[in-house]
């Protein structure tokens, strides 16, 4: 063993009886099962908002009939808190406070086509019962739109990492004008799972706990 | 079976040889590599129309690795077998001549730390660039070359032990 090309060869030599093989018939009905739970999911959430009745405080013009239940008005997106993702999709969060909650910090997710922004939905907040301003993580899912991996960290953060579908990958982070502790972040590609979350400050070091 | 599956199987077949044997280079377990290459195939199926047409088998090594990664913080499974384990110098013959050159690099493996096995198992096994196998582990080149050079020291301290009966080059 003297280099590199050592190693590769041993590497690549054949494993011969030492593996199985993949059970094909067994990968495809996993990930259907895997898929179906993705679908049930959707829906549930999706029936689950229709029964509760979301309402939407902050409503914009639009021809364009939304794909998730709601209802358009003809008030101005307020800018400070309009964010563009910059997505061709033209994606937009916009934040907001819950009047009939305290003032509590929410995220309405939408889409921009020139002045006119169509809202999506209220999004919802994986864990309602946490303080909106409690420092970490605050994620939320957009109603029939659970691929979209999205929130906001309260704490400084510089950069947000995440495990999507196993694919190590970084968040884009824009902080919110009402709050500078207040930084919302998006993930540009869509993930059925989203794992090790995780936040840094400017010189790299983690910031509180890791979300598993 | 429709298009999209027949595609799906094609790449399956194309694809489950490699990564079940990086599998293996990862762990040094049978069970764990097949698990692990199933897993990884299983995820990828069920993602199936949304990458098939970017680079399926770039997702699938990925969800791969990390799915070693995970297992590497988890408790190992174990798993029932009816074959006891040869205790060593139990079959009467030089020690030396029951180690296969298979043998001697999956415990030369061994040696290496779980992140420095991955580095050398994407960098030398898939043959990706530093710079890939930084992005893919969320690490810096440079960190990349430094756990690749003190891999190659470990695999080096081997040299002269018995593979076959003689010595490895």
């Amino acid at each position: 063993m003297r280099d590199w090309t050592d190693v590769r060869r041993e590497l690549h030599e054949p494993l011969g009886g030492q593996i199985g093989a993949v059970d094909l018939g067994a990968v495809m009905r996993d990930g259907r099962r895997l898929r179906w739970r993705r679908r049930l999911a959707v829906a549930g959430t999706a029936a689950a908002v229709l029964i509760a009745g979301v309402t939407v405080p902050m409503l914009y013009r639009t021809d364009t009939p939304p794909p998730i239940a709601s209802q358009t008005t003809t008030e101005p997106a307020p800018a400070d808190d309009m964010i563009r993702t910059g997505g061709e999709d033209g994606r937009v969060f916009m934040v907001e406070r819950d009047d009939d909650d305290d003032g509590r910090l929410r995220l309405v997710a939408g889409w921009a086509m020139g002045e006119t922004v169509v809202v999506q939905a209220t999004a919802e907040a994986h864990d309602p019962g946490l303080p909106d301003r409690e420092p970490g993580f605050h994620l939320f899912t957009v109603p029939g739109e659970e691929e979209l991996v999205f929130g906001y960290h309260v704490g400084r953060a510089w950069r947000i990492t995440a495990d999507l579908d196993g694919v190590p990958s970084e968040a884009t982070l824009q902080t919110w004008s009402g709050d500078p502790d207040v930084m919302v972040f998006w993930f540009a590609a869509p993930a059925t799972t989203a794992e090790r979350l995780r936040a840094f400050d400017a010189a790299g070091r983690p910031l509180g706990t890791e979300v598993p | 079976m429709g298009r999209s599956d027949q595609e799906f199987a094609d790449f399956a077949a194309a694809a489950s040889g490699r990564l079940l044997h990086a599998a293996f280079l990862l762990t040094g377990d049978r069970h764990r590599a097949e698990d692990a290459a199933q897993t990884a195939l299983v995820r990828v199926y069920a993602s199936w129309r949304r990458i098939r047409r970017q680079d399926p088998y770039a997702y699938a090594r990925a969800v791969l690795v990390n799915h070693v990664r995970d297992g590497w913080r988890r408790p190992i499974r174990e798993y029932a077998t009816e074959e006891l384990p040869e205790p060593p110098g139990s079959s009467g013959v030089d020690v030396a001549e029951d180690v296969t050159r298979r043998r001697w690099l999956t415990d030369a493996l061994a040696l290496l730390t779980p992140r420095e096995r991955t580095v050398v198992v994407l960098r030398h096994y898939f043959d990706l660039t530093e710079t890939v196998v930084a992005d893919e582990l969320g690490i810096t080149v440079g960190a990349v070359k430094s756990m690749n050079s003190r891999a190659l020291q470990k695999l080096r301290s081997r040299i002269g032990e018995p593979v076959l009966g003689g010595e490895l080059r």
